[in-house]
């Protein structure tokens, strides 16, 4: 299978597949970028401002920003700094003609994948990429874990709340029934239901359910 | 004999009716009372008269029976009955009398009431005695007379228009019952049938005891002067108008400075509340001040407490608060009206909203001095910032690409409609870096054609300009000594504004260090001989620790400096055939000094600086 074949076949998964968002001020780089990408079969779409960002409806498929420092009007650090304070969380790279290191400090701290300026080499900025986007398609991975997990646990009485988190901190059915003040088995009957609801075939199951839930509600 | 006062009537009605009582005593007549009854009526009043009826009635009741009772009461009765019908005789004569000298006497004395005259009775019947009005609502006597005659109360309202008919007789009913005087005006039909207005102005005449006697009233024709004021108001309603309508702020001021009047468009620009403003000059000046600027607040206090105290117009630019709390750039202009013995009477002011002009102007200046900045390279990190830029961007462009290029070119099979249409990107972007560097290749070069005749002074006037709020935040104060007939030079001017600018900014720097109140800035231009012009820099810092050093490239003084300004300064002059040194100078501080050929044409021509850099940033 030829490359072009596979470009298009990447193409035809856009749904699900990764893209990367360009934002820089330079027509030039933006379209060298997005060349670059295609070359490689990762769909890109560019803007030239971070203005134009924010106004825009981002896909919701793995996606990571790709920042020029530097801008008319907000410049990169401005938007990674407006995204994060929105709840969105898509990896950051920037690439910038002149970075220092407070600028690289600043990006770095607010969580950005990777840091590289001007020119950057093609295979070191499609490794950043590469990693931003694995890196999406976790965190995505763990939210839809985490979603499913906090559904199952919405459904149980607030009972079995009591018994789950006894249960999770290694508590045994006597210890509950003396701490809860009811029968043995009545936490027995609690703990049943709990398990079939938190659909957990064992204690280590529902664990790592448990921890995939926020920690708010934990 | 005539008596003209109460008192004496009074005396000679009581000497009579004391005469007749003793005589009725003496005679044992008490028809002999009658007499003194009707004195008493006559000279004193009708009620004294009643009283006089019943004290006769009671004497004549004691007289009468010493003569025995024969015909007694019957007497007494004829006496009662004579007494009062004496009384009613003389009360009825007395009306008829009054009432008849009211009417024929007023009659006489209204002829004489000039203009449009008239009276009227004092039970409100108004007539037209006179000649003037007669012949104005177009009536002759004798029907004036058949009018009189007829009765009819309010006749004279026929010649009233009828849409003051109502308010005139209102008026007229008011004075009626209350004596008061009447004043009105209402339109009087003339005999033409066309309506004037009229003041009408009635006064009551009044006998000697205070009663109306008739009224006697003047009509003035007012209709010229109310069409007159009509007219004023109507104009001056125009005015208003037009001061409220015009662009523009309007306010007024008095002689002390108080504002006294603003124009509609300034209370609803700067929101003030009208109601606080009442009554007019009595809020104070300061509360007109904290309209403006809390930063401009003692410039406008001072310009304006300058300008009242000295009379002289004023402009002053400051910012003005909005009633939405924006403060807004105002251009005010202030005139005195003065009488003519040149004492003000008020200060008439515009303001202009100058606010869009002044940023446009601002940034316009903003943007300038950025490009100065980038394009004179004062500072060479900086310069090496923007070059990097611009330079980055298309290597970035080329860099990505010729990935892109290798990995179509790589695919199995090579994909060569993709590769070559990238390859075509990569010329473009290499393009595009040579562009960059022969641009900055051109800022230090003389490949921009020939140099033009340019005016130094023009140059350090405008480095000056560009540098002010640095030489102010720096305390420094600035000496200019330019010859005012310096020769053109033929010189790059961007260049020349470089130099200047470097050599200005290494002062500024030098005297950081020195106390505030020695921070002299002497900036000299002078033509040595008929070849050269020279340009002096001279600062107060702590002068040169070796003068020929600093021209050195990489040399400095300054912890955060590169070293390159002066040796690019020293580059440019001697580019331009000219010689560039440095001196301490005895009295403490530093002289820089370039001096340049003189052109041979003196025509001056200015350049355009702002093409050059739109260039470079390209």
């Amino acid at each position: 299978m030829g490359v072009v074949e596979s470009a298009a076949g990447a193409y035809s998964d856009s749904v699900s597949g990764p893209i990367a968002i360009l934002v820089d001020d330079d027509t030039e780089v933006r379209d060298s970028l997005q060349e670059l990408l295609n070359s490689v079969g990762i769909d890109s779409i560019s803007f030239s401002s971070t203005q134009e960002v924010l106004d825009a409806e981002l896909p919701d498929r793995p996606a990571c920003l790709v920042l020029d420092v530097r801008m008319p009007g907000l410049s990169g650090l401005d938007l990674q700094q407006i995204l994060l304070t929105k709840g969105i969380q898509t990896p950051v790279v920037f690439l910038t003609g002149h970075g220092d290191i407070a600028m690289s400090v600043q990006a770095m701290k607010a969580g950005a994948v990777d840091f590289l300026t001007k020119p950057v080499r093609d295979q070191t900025f499609l490794d950043a990429i590469s990693a931003a986007v694995n890196a999406d398609i976790a965190r995505r991975a763990a939210a839809t874990v985490s979603r499913k997990t906090m559904a199952l646990y919405e459904t149980l009485t607030p009972r079995e709340r009591e018994v789950l988190t006894f249960v999770v901190s290694g508590a045994m059915n006597k210890q509950i029934a003396f701490d809860l003040g009811i029968s043995e088995i009545t936490v027995k009957l609690h703990r049943s239901n709990m398990m079939r609801k938190m659909n957990a075939r064992s204690l280590t199951h529902l664990l790592s359910a448990w921890q995939s839930l926020p920690a708010e509600m934990r | 004999m005539e008596l003209t006062s109460m008192t004496q009537r009074r005396a000679v009605a009581a000497a009579i009716g004391a005469v007749s009582f003793f005589i009725a005593l003496l005679t044992g007549e008490p028809s002999g009372l009658l007499v003194t009854i009707a004195v008493i009526s006559i000279c004193v009043g009708w009620k004294t008269g009643l009283v006089a009826i019943a004290v006769g009635s009671l004497l004549s009741a004691e007289v009468l029976p010493v003569y025995g009772t024969e015909n007694g009461t019957v007497r007494l009765v004829a006496f009662v009955a004579a007494a009062f019908g004496l009384w009613l005789a003389v009360s009825t004569f007395r009306r008829i009398s009054f009432l008849d000298e009211a009417y024929h006497q007023a009659g006489l004395g209204a002829a004489d009431i000039p203009g449009l005259g008239w009276s009227a009775g004092p039970d409100g019947r108004r007539r037209f005695p006179n000649a003037a009005t007669l012949d104005y609502v177009g009536v002759s006597a004798k029907e004036m007379r058949e009018i009189m005659d007829a009765d009819d109360f309010s006749w004279w309202l026929r010649f009233v228009h009828p849409d003051d008919v109502e308010a005139s007789m209102a008026q007229w009913r008011h004075s009626l019952e209350t004596g008061e005087p009447m004043i009105g005006e209402q339109r009087l039909r003339r005999f033409d049938g066309t309506y004037r207005w009229f003041r009408d102005t009635g006064v009551a005449s009044r006998d000697e005891r205070g009663r109306i006697v008739g009224w006697y009233g003047h009509t003035e024709d007012i209709d010229d002067r109310r069409k007159a004021e009509a007219a004023l108001r109507q104009s001056e309603r125009e005015l208003r108008l037009l001061v409220d309508t015009v662009p523009t702020m309007i306010w007024l001021m008095t002689p002390a400075g108080l504002p006294y009047y603003f124009n509609k468009r300034f209370v609803d620009w700067a929101g003030i509340d009208s109601a606080k403003v009442e009554p007019r000059g009595t809020r104070q000046f300061a509360s007109h001040v904290e309209l403006f600027h809390p930063d401009d607040r003692a410039a406008v206090k001072a310009v304006f407490q300058k300008s009242f105290a000295r009379g002289e117009p004023l402009q002053h630019k400051g910012r003005l608060c909005r009633k939405d709390g924006d403060y807004r750039w105002i251009d005010s202009r202030f005139e005195p009206l003065r009488d003519e013995d040149g004492t003000i009477l008020r200060w008439y002011g515009v303001n202009f909203d100058i606010d869009d002009e002044v940023r446009a102007q601002e940034s316009l200046r903003l943007a300038d001095e950025r490009l100065a900045r980038a394009l004179r390279a004062a500072s060479l990190s900086e310069l090496s910032v923007s070059i990097a830029h611009e330079l980055n961007q298309p290597l970035q462009a080329v860099v990505s690409n010729a990935g892109a290029f290798q990995r179509w070119l790589n695919a199995d099979p090579p994909n060569f409609e993709h590769a070559s249409r990238v390859a075509q990107k990569i010329i473009r972007n290499a393009d595009a870096a040579a562009q960059v560097v022969s641009r900055i290749r051109a800022l230090f070069s003389k490949t921009e054609g020939e140099p033009l005749a340019i005016d130094l002074n023009a140059v350090i006037r405008e480095v000056c300009d560009l540098l002010g709020d640095r030489l102010a935040s720096s305390s420094v104060k600035l000496e200019l000594h330019l010859d005012s007939r310096l020769p053109a030079v033929a010189a790059d001017r961007i260049q020349m504004e470089q130099v200047v600018l470097n050599l200005v900014r290494n002062a500024i720097e030098a005297m950081q260090e020195v106390a505030t109140n020695v921070r002299r800035l002497r900036i000299v231009s002078r033509s040595q001989n008929d070849e050269t012009v020279e340009v002096e820099v001279r600062d107060c810092g702590r002068g040169l620790s070796n003068p020929e050093l600093i021209f050195d490239a990489f040399y400095t003084t300054k912890p955060d400096g590169m070293g390159m300004g002066l040796a690019i300064c020293r580059s440019i002059v001697e580019a331009h055939c000219g010689r560039l040194w440095a001196e301490n100078v005895d009295t403490g501080g530093a002289s820089i000094t370039f001096s340049l050929p003189i052109t041979a044409t003196n025509s001056v021509e200015e350049s355009n600086a702002a093409t050059v850099g739109v260039a470079l940033r390209g």
